[in-house]
């Protein structure tokens, strides 16, 4: 919750930016014309992760059935099965020979097809999806962005789940510690009166808004929300101050984790809430006055904010406004339903103060923004698909407009249907989960006045809408790349639709998403499926030719150099591909799961079972070691590693859980390894190196005694 | 739920601890149920981080407590140890509170600083530093495996006393003291007529230790021993005669000059380094019982009986299992039906797994230094003496951060080697406890690594993953 989730950034020469940003910014919609390469797996609600993963390597066994000696029906359900198996034998196993296409940009070796690619994945847990953490589910994670049920269950969707709950709590757990001061202090002040029966007490604890005519806008968004008026509400008052720069736009935004739907408490994290705590309330009189002048001056350079001073001034939470002259047009795109909502005075929605779930919103979002926004002139429904889409951005103002910021609490933005070019004066915006930062400039700017003491949004809701209906009917055809953000703030403004209509449209666009994804293998996974099971045969990716095993062997070592090694002199025993494999294979073959474990500060870490089942309880640094003598003739450097080294790869390995192993490779001298590469292969000179496991961890001498 | 990694539930105290138990109506009784019942483990999680920071009121409270408890026990049930050490505030709150508990534990550390030390007199020895008595003294390297049967079969120890590094002792000790039990040695099988017989004969590092700790007068002898302790032990009756001249057998050493004296190289005979110090103080001042390692043993043989004790199945299945013709350039497994993981498995082991064997390993070469045994380690025990005591609980050695780095394979495997064998407990078995298994390892040994005085210990475990077969897990074939 200290970071702040949403930048507003503004340059002089924004509108090239602009342009380039949402060209560049990738369009979830994807042309309508894309091939399908999607495949459907049909998975049933709930597959036993045992079953997908029921194999521990690409190869099939086929188990007789268990002889009972007490049940004689059981030989001869032995009988069958063998007898079966004799005449009509399963193919030879490995049966499916997988196909990967050697990548030298990315020194890794891709695989395309989506079966190799699940068989992969779920026997034995080999490489990792271009564009996922690990398990190659963009396609699910995509379908579920776009509103499908089915990719609810991916693993970086619960990740961010279980991130919200944490934070929720965590957020609970703060509010509950402001709480429990607050109530001491007011215990002791009322102890404090009553026992003097001074009114100067009060002075000291008295809650008064410092800067009551300029937050009067927050309280106008406020109030439906927070029905007590609580200590956090005075902090929330003290921390929003105005400068008062008519000429100056201003942008006022919010970050708000979904904890804070209401604005009763804070946990005191951001800056200016740290200086609005009570205890520092004899100096919130000053507070105004230091924080306008921190800030950069109202000139028209409004500059990204880079400084401290600047960073401390970004917007933390809900509460921590900060308003901000802004000389250029600022558009801020939040995440999703990061509109700003215009209407929100006089059609909040009351019921649904804390109920919209976080995954949802993001997840409905891309349906709306792929062209639904279309069919939006429906004019009753569910537009809050629409306007919690992702990519809406959020159009500053014109200079010579003064217009002022306020907030919406959270517990207001859930459901309305809201325009969204009204934004462009409003910047009324709610800053919603899922946080996507980037920058947009409108087109067109619209001109209003308003009087500083305005309500935030005059008729914010009336006048607009007519206004960007016609656009967004009209371009609506040619959705998509430029447009997008455009036409579904129209859209979402103008027609609400309904629901079934969405799912309707939705369900058609399912298929239409074309896979960017693809699983890449490291050069050691690629190696042992190739040199060890069988199972992979990797192409060369200019002829489509297949490599040969020993030729594969000699280009993973050259590439294992930065500029890679011509194969034929520079390579070594001590290859950094050679000694990775020699590990890898070594554990593979114990039958653990290795996985290069850069993630967590190690070369390898190692699962039971793999990494849907289990954590992995090692990580594994891999020191390479010389110690044969006849090492002593040839150039070789050993890693001469430092103790602040090992204690720092301890440090952040015991904060996830695991343990350090150190596995020790001995290598071959170079004359044992080429004789008995000469004699036997990679497959005997494997048989020289010698691996060595210690383990490590801090001892405590406080505990042990 | 467990909220991050880096704040631990166990630690998260009730909001009302900022209370202090000064004021008990904000502290609510379940809370402090919560604090008794997981005080254990906050404490023994945060002591690694916060040993730095005291808690003077806990302290205060576990000094005295006959004299504190009105103070500091004032909620019945809240023992001194429910106050907690490692939640700060960060920023005072303006609460009364807050202030009342900070001005408590200001007043509790005044009152352990206060604390009036007393030093009976039986709690300080004289020593005096005769660092080259010694000198010309030769003691037989005792095997270290008899030497551990001794000390285990128990009857035949008096014969066999731990190696006592004679040349290195160079303080004589008085009389005794309580502090001084454990330490120094006398050294026996001397003539009646020696000097200073029967007396203690202090390690550098013992000396040192005792001086830091006030219950040494380290003096500078300006006779010989022979005069200062006769061998008549005369000494402790006419002790009162000699007070008068006193300071004509030598003067009072400060603890610089003792530091001076005591503290040096490695191989300085008669000195030790810095860090060795360091390490043996901390490692006193933490109840342990340490000794000096005795130098290495040298194995006679390593056990050439070992490859003849296969027995005839084991022959007769090895001639089942190991006729793989691995082709050069795989695959591996070779394409065919298969019944069972554990045969596919078994055509993948290539590399060499290491078993780990009670034997040295091949490996014959020494520990270099650093990388040795410095320290035998005890936990702290009562039947525990500096002559009769069970195999040691740690091996450890003493490293400087900067001089030296992470040990190479040919600097730790010997280390390891020159521990005994310490597999886990044989409750662990099993696949649920491959992993205690795994982490515990075949032998082990503690690093001590110094960096400018301070300590971080590092066990290093030898590992054992060659002879856990993972993939044979029940589980991967109990599909439900």
């Amino acid at each position: 919750m200290s970071k702040p989730a949403a930048l507003v950034t503004a340059s002089p020469d924004g509108d090239t930016t602009s342009k380039a940003g949402s060209a560049a910014s990738p369009v979830k919609a994807p042309s309508a014309g894309a091939p399908t390469t999607a495949v459907e797996r049909a998975l049933p609600a709930k597959v036993p992760l045992n079953q997908v993963y029921a194999l521990p390597a690409p190869i099939r066994t086929f188990p007789l059935p268990t002889f009972y000696p007490n049940n004689p029906i059981s030989l001869l359900h032995l009988a069958y099965a063998w007898l079966s198996q004799v005449f009509r034998p399963p193919p030879r196993e490995p049966s499916v020979v997988h196909i990967g296409i050697w990548d030298p940009e990315t020194r890794s070796v891709h695989v395309r097809d989506d079966a190799s690619v699940r068989a992969l994945w779920e026997q034995g847990f080999y490489g990792k999806g271009s564009l996922s953490r690990s398990e190659p589910n963009w396609l699910k994670r995509e379908l579920a962005r776009r509103g499908s049920p089915e990719g609810k269950t991916v693993s970086e969707a619960r990740t961010e789940l279980r991130r919200e709950e944490r934070r929720l709590a965590k957020w609970e757990r703060a509010k509950a510690e402001l709480e429990a001061i607050e109530r001491q202090r007011l215990a002791e002040a009322a102890a404090h009166a009553a026992a003097t029966r001074v009114a100067e007490a009060n002075g000291v604890l008295d809650y008064e808004p410092v800067n009551v005519e300029t937050s009067r806008s927050l309280r106008c968004s406020v109030q439906p929300a927070a029905v007590e008026h609580s200590p956090a509400d005075f902090v929330a008052e003290t921390a929003t101050q105005f400068p008062d720069s008519i000429e100056q736009t201003q942008v006022v935004m919010t970050d708000m984790p979904p904890a804070c739907r209401s604005l009763h408490h804070k946990p005191p994290v951001g800056p200016a809430e740290l200086l609005a705590l009570p205890n520092s309330l004899a100096r919130s009189d000053g507070l105004p006055g230091g924080l306008s002048s921190q800030q950069p001056s109202q000139g028209r350079d409004w500059k990204a904010p880079v400084g401290p001073a600047e960073l401390l001034l970004l917007p933390n939470s809900h509460a921590d406004l900060i308003s901000r002259p802004v000389s250029g047009l600022v558009m801020i795109e939040m995440g999703s339903g990061a509109l700003g909502q215009p209407q929100l005075r006089t059609n909040h929605d009351t019921n649904a103060p804390v109920d919209g779930e976080p995954r949802d919103d993001q997840f409905q979002s891309n349906g709306a923004v792929n062209g639904h926004a279309l069919k939006a002139s429906d004019p009753n429904g569910s537009s809050h698909r629409v306007d919690q889409a992702d990519r809406v951005s959020i159009h500053g103002v014109q200079p010579s407009k003064p217009w002022k910021g306020a907030v919406s609490p959270p517990s207001l933005r859930s459901d309305e249907s809201v325009s969204s070019s009204a934004q462009e004066e409003d910047g009324n915006i709610s800053q919603p989960l899922k946080r996507r930062k980037s920058v947009r400039f409108s087109p067109t700017v619209q001109s209003t006045t308003f009087v500083h003491s305005d309500p935030p949004s005059p008729n914010r809701s009336s006048g607009v809408p007519a206004k960007s209906a016609g656009p967004a009917l009209s371009n609506g055809e040619l959705m998509g790349q430029l447009d997008v953000t455009r036409t579904l703030a129209a859209a979402s403004q103008a027609a609400p639709q309904s629901s079934s209509d969405l799912v309707v449209s939705s369900q058609v666009d399912l298929g239409e998403i074309e896979n960017k994804e693809h699983f890449q293998l490291a050069p050691e996974e690629a190696f042992f499926l190739v040199f060890a099971l069988g199972a992979l045969k990797v192409v060369d990716p200019v002829t489509g030719s297949p490599i040969s095993t020993e030729h594969l062997l000699a280009l993973f070592r050259s590439y294992s150099y930065l500029p890679p090694r011509p194969a034929g002199s520079g390579l070594r025993p001590d290859d950094p591909f050679l000694v990775n494999y020699a590990v890898y294979h070594h554990f593979r073959s114990l039958g653990w799961v290795p996985r290069h474990g850069i993630k967590f500060g190690v070369d390898w870490i190692i699962y039971q079972r793999g990494p849907v089942f289990d954590h992995s309880e090692f990580g594994i640094m891999v020191l390479p070691a010389y110690s044969d003598f006849a090492w002593e003739g040839h150039e070789h450097e050993a890693p001469r590693r430092s103790w602040s080294w090992l204690m720092g790869v301890n440090r952040v390995l015991s904060h996830v859980l695991k343990s350090l192993v150190l596995v020790y490779v001995d290598i071959p001298p170079p004359n044992v390894f080429e004789e008995e590469m000469q004699r036997g292969g990679i497959a005997s000179a494997l048989k020289k190196y010698n691996i060595r496991e210690v383990m490590v961890r801090r001892f405590s001498v406080n505990r042990n005694r | 739920m467990s909220l991050d990694d880096d704040d631990n539930p166990s630690l998260a105290p009730p909001p009302s601890t900022t209370t202090s138990p000064s004021s008990p109506s904000h502290n609510p009784p379940d809370a402090v149920a919560v604090a008794t019942a997981d005080d254990l483990t906050a404490e023994d999680l945060i002591e690694d981080e916060g040993a730095a920071t005291q808690d003077f009121r806990a302290f205060a409270a576990s000094l005295s407590r006959q004299q504190q408890q009105q103070q500091y026990r004032k909620t019945p049930g809240v023992s001194a140890q429910t106050i907690r050490k490692g939640e700060k505030d960060f920023e005072s709150h303006g609460t009364r509170a807050q202030a009342d508990a900070l001005e408590q534990s200001r007043n509790a550390m005044r009152e352990v600083l206060s604390y009036t030390r007393v030093h009976p007199a039986g709690a300080k020895v004289r020593g005096w530093y005769f660092p080259d008595w010694w000198e010309g003294y030769h003691e037989e390297e005792e095997d270290d495996a008899a030497g551990r049967a001794a000390a285990v079969g128990g009857e035949e120890e008096k014969e066999r006393k731990p190696f006592a590094f004679v040349r290195e002792r160079v303080v004589v000790l008085e009389g005794s003291s309580v502090a001084s039990q454990a330490l120094g040695r006398a050294v026996t099988g001397q003539a009646k007529d020696r000097p200073a017989r029967g007396r203690d004969w202090l390690l550098p590092e013992e000396a040192l230790y005792l001086v830091e700790r006030g219950s040494l007068d380290l003096w500078w002898p300006l006779k010989g021993l022979e005069e200062i302790l006769p061998p008549d032990r005369a000494v402790a009756s006419n002790e009162g005669g000699e007070e008068a001249d006193e300071y004509e057998q030598g003067f009072p050493l400060s603890l610089q000059a003792a530091y001076a004296l005591l503290i040096g190289n490695d191989g300085e005979r008669g000195k030790i380094s810095l860090q060795k110090f360091q390490v043996y103080s901390n490692l006193k001042r933490c109840g342990y019982n340490v000794l000096r390692a005795p130098p290495i043993c040298k194995q006679p043989a390593p056990a050439p009986s070992q490859p003849a004790t296969t027995t005839l199945w084991q022959w007769f299945s090895s001639l089942l299992t190991t006729t793989f013709n691995q082709p050069p350039y795989g695959p591996l497994v070779q394409p065919g039906l298969y019944r069972s993981y554990a045969s596919i498995y078994r055509q993948l082991a290539l590399l060499p797994r290491h078993k780990p064997s009670p034997a040295c390993s091949a490996s014959a070469s020494p520990p270099t230094e650093p990388f040795t045994i410095h320290y035998n380690i005890w936990k702290s025990a009562q039947k525990w003496t500096k002559l009769r005591h069970p195999p040691p609980d740690f091996h450890l050695a003493v490293v400087d951060a900067q001089q030296s780095s992470v040990p190479t394979l040919s600097e730790i495997l010997p280390l390891l080697d020159a521990t005994p064998p310490a597999p886990g407990k044989p409750e662990w078995t099993g696949l649920g406890r491959v992993y205690a298994r795994l982490k515990h390892g075949y032998r082990n040994v503690l690093i001590a690594v110094v960096d400018h005085g301070v300590i971080n210990y590092m066990r290093f475990a030898q590992g054992t993953f060659g002879v856990e077969e993972v993939y044979g897990s029940p589980r991967r074939t109990n599909y439900y």
